[in-house]
């Protein structure tokens, strides 16, 4: 599966950036940022980049803000597209994680997209002070 | 096999660790051995929180044996990681039993006179000797960062070692 990041500004570069930190040779993964050349530009490099994708397969679009020209030109594209290709927003770290390493074997948009929501809200977490319990050493083994 | 991962990592439990390792090879606790991380109480208390819900024991080299005799006895599955190459070589001197396997995965705080071989791994003369000692016990080295890594093995990082 086909995998494309789309943002405002250079977040979606960011991700790729940090991606290759977790995932070694990610394949099949792009992105399309959102620049100061407005949205007419963004419209035509995304939809040349989503032609390729389709071309080769399903694809997924993650996007960083629900309703931002970034998703909306996306959303366009989904409805032009509706049985290859799918749209998230709301991007975060642990979502792209879990996505790209599902779509290397899975080929299901539904199973992806279903995986993406779930690993993204679950990442979602503050943090807790430690409790100050005796040692768990009893039940480690 | 109880112990399912056995890794040499300076960042000892992170990202990789949690997302990609444990996916791949999944376990119910993770054991750190290290006398450095174990006097370190602020560092144990962010690595309990970096586990997440994973069980955590730490333990110096000493108590390093006894924690792997109980891994292995155990029905549960263990990750254990130290930030040493020597820490491994030293447990084994010490009659501990970590598998036949070792991942040799994050290796680049700052230490002296380390020669970098790619992808993470930096090694001094130290590494080298405890990497030979490891070898000659029959320990399967694998210099592997992230699952999807090809394994790289100690005759060619040697190699490069003596090379550069």
């Amino acid at each position: 599966m086909n995998i494309v990041l789309v943002s405002h500004g250079m977040l979606c570069e960011g991700f790729m950036d940090a991606l290759r930190m977790m995932v070694s040779n990610p394949t099949s993964i792009s992105s399309v940022s959102l620049d100061d050349h407005g949205v007419d530009d963004f419209r035509t490099r995304l939809t040349s980049e989503i032609e390729h994708d389709l071309a080769k397969g399903n694809t997924i679009i993650m996007s960083d803000l629900y309703g931002g020209t970034p998703f909306n030109e996306s959303y366009a594209l989904y409805l032009q597209h509706p049985g290859s290709l799918r749209v998230i927003a709301g991007i975060n770290f642990p979502m792209l994680i879990e996505v790209v390493v599902t779509a290397t074997d899975n080929d299901s948009l539904d199973d992806v997209v279903r995986i993406a929501l779930k690993a993204g809200s679950q990442g979602v977490v503050a943090a807790e002070l430690p409790e100050e319990t005796a040692d768990d050493a009893d039940d480690l083994f | 096999m109880s112990i399912v991962l056995a890794r040499v990592d300076d960042r000892v439990i992170h990202g990789q660790t949690t997302t990609r390792w444990m996916a791949v090879k999944p376990a119910d606790a993770i054991l750190v051995i290290s006398d450095k991380v174990a006097a370190d109480r602020l560092r144990c208390k962010v690595l309990k929180a970096a586990a997440g819900q994973l069980k955590l024991g730490i333990y110096t080299i000493a108590q390093g044996p006894d924690a792997l005799a109980k891994a292995n006895a155990s029905a549960k599955k263990f990750f254990v990681i130290s930030d040493s190459i020597k820490n491994f070589s030293d447990l084994k001197k010490l009659g501990g039993d970590f598998g036949p396997v070792l991942n040799v995965g994050n290796l680049n705080a700052t230490r002296e006179n380390t020669k970098n071989m790619g992808n993470t791994v930096m090694l001094n003369d130290e590494d080298c000797i405890a990497l030979n000692e490891l070898d000659a016990d029959g320990v399967d080295l694998q210099f592997q960062l992230l699952p999807d890594d090809n394994i790289r093995t100690w005759p060619v990082l040697k190699a490069k070692y003596q090379a550069v």
